[in-house]
């Protein structure tokens, strides 16, 4: 299913990649999109900001939960077999992002382990589902990009704004409140 | 959503895509889950045997893979 993309949600989805690369994600998951369109300088950059969803503590909560390079757990594609995150991080205390856990220095974990990825990164099953079900109704802008993240959001996007302290269903309302208004 | 999977999702993965992506992402948990589960054994006094027979490894396995982050007494 090809699905056309406006300017500034490819925009977004560049970012999106690129902070997979930075990562050494072989993958962009609704984690990555969700950090891409907290960071944009676009107007739903700054709804979400201005509702708590800030592209720093995501990116913190991507390396705490997911890791990096190698070792790094797409949660989504797991989600598609069966594992649940929530469960994982609920029987195994200490589990990379279980809640008890500090996230690790970024910068730190990104030296130690980073190997650079070049090229394109292909979208996980759950992010594409998130563009596919964005553009149902025309081309999608970021806006409804976001609003596709952020309802649809799979087990990694959902834990990180969760570990936020950010409902889901509130920024989605504020978005679309936002498209009305 | 309370981490149901949702059926369609399943039939989903029979898609190579979805498949071969959960194989690979499957791998990686399994080894952040072995760090974890080897550390905290470790922490608790066990031996390199002792955790090498419960992995189905050989010890020189475990300690080479995991004796220098852990450091090798």
């Amino acid at each position: 299913m090809t699905v056309q993309l406006a300017d500034d949600a490819r925009a977004v989805v560049l970012v999106a990649q690129d902070a997979a690369r930075r990562l050494g994600h072989r993958w962009i998951g609704t984690e990555h999109l969700l950090f891409a369109l907290a960071a944009t300088e676009q107007p739903i950059g700054v709804l979400l900001r201005a509702a708590g969803v800030e592209p720093r503590p995501i990116w913190a909560g991507i390396v705490s939960l997911v890791a990096v390079g190698d070792r790094a757990v797409d949660w989504d594609a797991l989600s598609a077999i069966g594992i649940d995150l929530d469960r994982v991080r609920a029987q195994v205390p200490g589990t990379p992002g279980a809640p008890t856990r500090k996230g690790r220095s970024a910068s730190g974990a990104l030296r130690r382990r980073t190997r650079r990825r070049r090229g394109h990164i292909p979208l996980n099953p759950t992010a594409r589902r998130c563009v596919e079900d964005a553009g149902r109704s025309g081309a999608i802008g970021s806006r409804r990009l976001a609003l596709a993240v952020v309802e649809a959001a799979g087990p990694a996007a959902r834990t990180i704004l969760f570990d936020l302290g950010v409902s889901g269903p509130i920024v989605a309302a504020l978005i679309e409140g936002e498209a009305m208004g | 959503m309370d981490g149901a999977v949702d059926v369609s999702e399943r039939a989903a993965s029979r898609d190579p895509d979805e498949g071969l992506r959960a194989v690979a992402a499957l791998r990686a948990l399994a080894e952040q889950l072995e760090d974890l589960q080897v550390a905290n054994a470790r922490a608790l006094g066990w031996s390199w045997q002792a955790i090498a027979e419960r992995l189905g490894v050989t010890k020189q396995t475990v300690h080479r893979k995991h004796g220098k982050r852990l450091g090798r007494q």
